[in-house]
Parts: structure tokens; sequence; C-alpha cells
């Protein structure tokens, strides 16, 4: 087995879009790429040599029609965003380049990417969701806030997996950004579950981006079910990492970043009676996605879903059910008793 | 299995959390419902739940679709008050307004 280890630095959107990068070029040249976490590090896994004949193909991962360019890259203007695609396009096509990134071998099947030698790049806001402006100077005094630079070649393979594998929602005030963390997960379905989302949660939630994030976990756990064909659930995906940014009057700027825990859902998706409720909070997230009125009990589902504690779930009890009493409002209907029963079983209580 | 999950298959939360389903979805009992979420102590529950009783006694002798309702039996009330003094009111009560959010038809199952 081939094994490709991607070391963190700390910057978490960094790191994990990274190591997508690394994971779509292994996967285009060894038709074959299982990405994980193993802590101080994200491994990537191939059974298969890597042949560098196949590099063109790269250039369906870079195509002008992805719209993530624009997020991804949302504090650059669209003439640096196009210079930084075509130089992408040059840089991932020429096999001496991407011979160098995996020259660094620790043994003969097991490679370290750090080789990186070339000029240094500006990171950009969007690109690093958890990071603030910049690095502050240390005496205050002489205040000031330098940009973060980081080598060229690290920032393209950022640049490669955050395009293909992070969805983005947006509304006029904010932009939501989240990135699936990997749990021995092959590249290619954490691609294709990235455009299966993409189709189906359109648009931001009414009542914010917690909400936004929760109904694209829930989306994104019943996608991760499709993926098994046959014999027990095993989760993909290990929580989802989000960042947000909101408009200013110029670029837009970093807001708020964190994890959102796939736990509760995954436990709920291994039965029917479970995955039942989820199709349910989907229902609910989906109809208050757009309707007026109905943001509480978005807002209390949606923290329920990440933190299932007999407080979060109280919340939402009270706000659906006076919502089911109510005579004038949208009814989102109860649930079969064996259902409730295993959101029941998952609450936890202090 | 959480507290809860225990909570909400034991048989005189299932008694209780169907009449309190009948109440709100028949008898339109919002009083109960109200109540319920302001308690805090063991007298005051038992206090609600006197009061949930009375109430419930008038919808059911008027009854649904021409049938009379089925009211909790009185050993189920002894069982609720006692897990109440094992469990606590909020979880006693979080499991039976559960009951409320459940689908069944309003006449007696």
């Amino acid at each position: 087995m081939n094994r490709y280890l991607v070391p963190k630095s700390g910057w978490l959107f960094l790191d994990l879009a990274k190591a997508y990068g690394v994971g779509i070029v292994v996967h285009i040249l060894s038709k074959e790429a299982i990405i994980f976490d193993s802590g101080s590090y994200y491994e990537i896994r191939s059974k298969n040599e890597m042949d560098f004949s196949e590099l063109p193909k790269i250039r369906g991962y870079l195509g002008v029609d992805i719209d993530e360019w624009g997020t991804v890259l949302a504090t650059l203007g669209s003439k640096t965003r196009e210079a930084i695609r075509e130089n992408m396009n040059e840089f991932f096509t020429n096999e001496d380049n991407m011979k160098r990134i995996f020259r660094h071998k620790l043994d003969e099947k097991t490679v370290l990417i750090n080789n990186f030698q070339g000029k240094s790049v500006t990171l950009p806001q969007s690109l690093e969701l958890g990071a603030s402006k910049g690095i502050r100077k240390a005496v205050l005094s002489s205040y000031s806030e330098t940009q973060v630079k980081i080598p060229a070649e690290e920032f393209y393979l950022a640049v490669l997996g955050a395009i293909n594998i992070s969805v983005w929602n947006s509304s006029k005030d904010y932009l939501v950004a989240v990135y699936p963390l990997p749990l021995d997960t092959r590249v290619e379905d954490v691609y294709d579950i990235k455009y299966k989302l993409k189709k189906s949660v359109k648009g931001f939630h009414r009542a914010g981006y917690f909400s936004t994030v929760a109904r694209i976990a829930v989306r994104l756990v019943k996608e991760e079910k499709e993926l098994i064909r046959g014999g027990p659930f095993l989760p993909k995906i290990g929580g989802i990492l989000y960042g947000v940014m909101v408009r200013t009057g110029n670029q837009p700027k970093p807001f708020t970043s964190g994890l959102f825990p796939l736990d509760f859902l995954h436990f709920l998706v291994e039965t029917p009676e479970g995955e039942e409720a989820i199709d349910k909070w989907i229902e609910i997230l989906d109809r208050t996605s757009y309707i007026k009125g109905y943001e509480d009990i978005a807002m209390a589902l949606s923290k329920f879903i990440a933190e299932p504690t007999l407080e979060n779930y109280y919340s939402y009890l009270q706000l659906h059910l006076r919502n089911e009493l109510r005579s004038n409002s949208i009814k989102f209907g109860s649930y079969d008793a064996d259902s409730l029963l295993e959101v029941l079983k998952n609450v936890e209580v202090s | 299995m959480s507290k809860l999950a225990e909570l909400f298959e034991n048989e005189a939360i299932k008694d209780f959390g169907k009449a309190l389903r009948r109440a709100l979805r028949i008898g339109e009992d919002y009083s109960s419902l109200v109540e319920l979420e302001y308690v805090e102590s063991k007298e005051q529950f038992a206090e609600v739940i006197k009061r949930f009783l009375r109430r419930y006694e008038t919808l059911a002798k008027k009854g649904y679709k021409g049938k009379p309702l089925t009211r909790p039996k009185e050993t189920s009330l002894v069982e609720l008050m006692r897990l109440v003094d094992e469990y606590g009111v909020k979880l006693v009560r979080s499991a039976l307004i559960s009951y409320a959010l459940v689908k069944g038809g309003e006449e007696n199952e």
C-alpha cells in the first residue's frame, strides 16, 4: 500500500483542503485514494502506483465552470482568480512539478508531502476560515497585522481540494462553507457527496448559518448511507468543519468557524426508525429555510441535532408541539413512536 | 439506552402520555401543557396531574366520535409519581410531553 502523508500545520481549513488536494492528485494518477485523519497528519492511501501520464486529466478538476472559485477565493478579484486558475493548470500538468511534490520518500512506500520550494503567496482569508486577518506583532507599540504567506505549491494543492470538496451557501450577509472531515474515506466518495449536496441543499437558511450547516449535515448523512452497498453502516465522514464569512462593503471577512458533530445522526441512520426521524428533520429544515416565521423551530432543531442534550430536546419539543397545535401554522407532523424512541435513546441526560 | 428512552417506554408514561395527547388534540387542553412546562417540584407536578385528570374526566365522559375515551389507570398514577421520585420532574415531563408528538389516532388505542 502506498502512503502519502500530509503533515498538519494547525490551520484547520488549509490542512484539510491541502490533504484533499493531494487526495485528488493521487486519485487521478493511481485511480484510488483513501484519506483519513491520523492526528498529526492526514494520510492518503492507494494500492496502485502513480502514473504521471494521467496528469492532463487534472484539468477536469480545475475547470472555469466550477462555482467554488468565486467563494474559495472570495477575497480576491476575478482577474487574480483567473490568473491563479491558469497558474494552477500549468503547475499541475507539469510532470516535473508533480514529481517534486512526491519526492520526499520516508521509505519505499511512504511519501511525506512537504517538499515545497516555490515562491511564497498570500494565504487568502477565505481559504482559512478559522484564521484572523493576519498575525499580530508581539510588541503593541508597533501594532500591525501582516499577511500570512505560504509556499505556492501548498496554496495550489489547498485550492484544488477546496474548490472540489467544500460546499458553500450564501445569503446577502453571509457565506458559509462546509468541509467534510474524512474517516477512512475514498476521495471520489467525498467528491460525489459534495455534488449531491450542492444539488439538494440550495440557498441559505432563514434561521442563519447554524441551521444552514445542520441542513447540510442531515442530507450528508443520508448520502453517506447511500454509499453503503449492503452490509452494516459505517460512517465515512467524521464531522463537518464549517466556516462563516460576513460580507462587508469591500471583501468578505471571516466571521466564525466550528465543528458540527455527526455522531448523533450516524447513530440514527443505522436503523430504519432512526432514518425516518432524519427524513422528518430534512423536511423541517428544508421547509423552514424559505418560509418566514419558523426560524425558532429550525434553530432549536439544529442545536438539538448538534448537541442532543435534554435541554435542547425539550426546547425543540416545545416549539414543534406548539406549532402543531397552532391553528394557522404549517404543520410538520408527528413522529412514529418507534422513530421518536430511537431519537430519545441518544438524548444525553446530565 | 438513555434514561429518557427508558421512561418513554414505561407503561405508566405511555398511559398518561397518550391521555395527554388526546387531551391536547381532541379537548384542546392547552392549560395542562402550559402548567406542565412550568412545573419544578414533585408537589407542583402532583397538583398539575390532579388538575389534568379533572379536565380529562370531562373530556372522557364527552367521548370522541360517540365513544368514551380511556382514562389513565390508577396504577399508572402511582407509578408516575414513583418515577418522579426516581428520575426527577424534568425527565418525566419530557417523556410525557413527547407522546403529544407521537402519531396515533385520537381515539383510544
